[in-house]
């Protein structure tokens, strides 16, 4: 009885399910998921400091490349249902397994999907915040990535054949409708079924290409400005206390008044000697005005004006180089990122400042007051708000 | 059989090394959380290998049977842009507000962004739809000149 409930690849006759149509949706979606793997592999250095040392020109890069690794997240969403509707007959080819081979190529196709559907579902859900599972989001969304990458280039050699004699004939060739290992497609005796069987394979692509562009232009918006308007699923408003979002609020953060009222301290340590500094001494300072984005790794970003006291400036006044790797400290008690490394180039950068003024208030309580790290070309997460104590540690 | 060639031998071996860095990554994350990796793994091919694709060819042969055929094309259209946007819009519109004082996060009113981007999808699918037919009438009646 189950057994009759299983359908067989001759089952579905549509024209869409073809594998002309499977590689041209495959290219699309192939460079979504190549962008957003090397992206995301990117944001990985960033925010961890490995691999090579993330430079801090140009100062809009993580803007760049985090936006990037959204929306070809985004955009490859649509594409991925496409290419699975296109092949999903293949699911049910008889004999299930051929041979060890077959296995093997099934096995590797499971995981590939597996893999790329468990990367784009929980990166939509971080952006929605929903954390509907225990492990570290992080941790899991760089492993699989892998995992699915790796999948794809092997899914890849395995079909390149396939690929090739697809893409060198015509899309609405008939010739290429059924694969090689099944049998003749079982025409439906109704006059319905034999209308849908002549819709075109491009307007199936067409919609897999019009979806996806859609889809990335529901986010788009929350790192290209010019299309704010239109980013009707971006996870930030586009704006906030002082024109910028918060992701992180004063309250969430477990900062009392107390903490940063007047008797507020900041103190930076070196070897050599220590500093403190009050509010007022910190704007007594030399000021500098610079213009740089703050980008959460959800993929939205924002251009601010930021007024401050320059990180080398700080170090100067306790004997170390401005080359100086710092650990940034922040009075934060509750939730994660309560401190962050500065590394060295990004210390030396005149464009990173201990922020006190955001387009031209003093900064807001949320957006870190008394005062902030603000650096060029640096995920949001690490650019450490409510800042009280800043070490040198290398 | 024929040998593959070195191009794509490289390709593969490349994407096999890939997924051993994956595999070498995950086992640092403890075994618990390694168990619920692979829960979600297999939770997002079921979810889809059994039901949506199911959902949605059950979908397509209900709307196949209903719809007049010279419109499919605008309802192939409108159906794939729809279904999209509704599964990237659902945690969205799910966690709207849900962020207690702050709402410049996630404040955005995402049910009728989606009702909006649908909208707009239904037009642009009933406009393609439109200027196609005239085409078609068009390139018809210059045949039979």
């Amino acid at each position: 009885m189950v057994h009759s409930l299983i359908p067989r690849e001759e089952t579905f006759t549509s024209r869409g399910r073809a594998p002309a149509v499977t590689s041209r949706v495959g290219i699309g979606l192939g460079i979504a998921i190549t962008i957003c793997f090397i992206t995301g592999l990117l944001s990985h250095a960033a925010q961890d400091l490995v691999w090579f040392p993330w430079p801090t020109q140009p100062s809009w890069g993580y803007r760049v490349t985090q936006g990037a690794h959204v929306i070809s997240g985004m955009a490859a969403i649509p594409l991925l249902l496409v290419k699975l509707w296109s092949v999903y007959p293949r699911l049910f080819v008889v004999p299930r397994v051929k041979s060890l081979v077959h296995a093997l190529e099934r096995l590797s196709v499971a995981l590939l999907v597996s893999a790329v559907i468990f990367e784009l579902t929980i990166g939509v859900l971080n952006i929605a915040k929903l954390y509907l599972w225990p492990f570290d989001f992080r941790d899991a969304h760089f492993a699989v990535a892998w995992v699915a990458f790796g999948s794809l280039l092997a899914h890849i050699a395995v079909k390149l054949p396939i690929i090739r004699t697809t893409l060198s004939q015509p899309l609405e060739a008939d010739d290429d409708d059924v694969p090689p290992e099944a049998g003749p497609a079982v025409e439906e005796p109704s006059a319905v079924a034999a209308e849908e069987q002549r819709l075109p394979r491009r307007t199936v692509l067409a919609s897999a290409y019009i979806a996806s562009g859609l889809a990335a232009l529901s986010v788009a918006g929350g790192s290209i400005p010019w299309l704010k308007t239109m980013a009707v699923l971006s996870p930030s408003t586009g704006t906030g206390p002082q024109g910028v979002p918060i992701n992180r609020t004063a309250d969430a953060a477990g900062i009392t008044d107390g903490a940063i009222g007047p008797d507020f301290e900041l103190a930076v340590v070196s070897e050599r000697a220590t500093e403190n500094w009050s509010l007022d001494e910190l704007r007594a300072m030399p000021q500098h005005t610079v213009t740089l984005p703050i980008t959460c790794v959800e993929g939205w970003s924002t251009n601010a004006e930021w007024t401050g006291v320059r990180i080398s400036d700080l170090l100067a006044a306790v004997d170390a180089p401005a080359q100086s790797r710092l650990r940034i400290i922040s009075l934060q008690t509750k939730a994660a990122f309560g401190e962050s490394v500065l590394p060295a180039q990004h210390s030396a950068d005149p464009l990173t400042l201990l922020a006190l003024r955001l387009n031209g208030e003093e900064l807001a309580r949320d957006h870190g007051f008394p005062c902030r790290l603000i650096a060029p070309s640096r995920p949001g997460v690490l650019q450490t708000k409510w800042v009280n104590r800043i070490e040198v540690i290398g | 059989m024929t040998r593959p060639s070195t191009p794509r031998l490289l390709i593969g071996l490349g994407g096999v090394g890939l997924i051993g860095v994956g595999l070498f990554n995950l086992m640092s994350i403890g075994l618990v959380d390694l168990l619920w990796v692979g829960f979600w793994l297999g939770l997002g091919l079921v979810a889809h290998d059994g039901v949506l694709a199911p959902a949605t060819a059950a979908l397509s042969k209900l709307a196949a049977d209903r719809w007049p055929a010279h419109r499919r094309r605008a309802l192939l259209v409108a159906l794939v842009g729809i279904g999209s946007l509704t599964l990237v819009a659902l945690p969205l519109v799910i966690q709207q507000g849900s962020v207690v004082g702050n709402d410049t996060l996630l404040g955005r009113n995402y049910l009728l962004g989606w009702a909006v981007a649908c909208l707009l999808v239904l037009l642009g699918a009933a406009a393609a739809e439109v200027v196609g037919r005239v085409r078609a009438g068009r390139a018809k009646s210059t045949a039979q000149r």
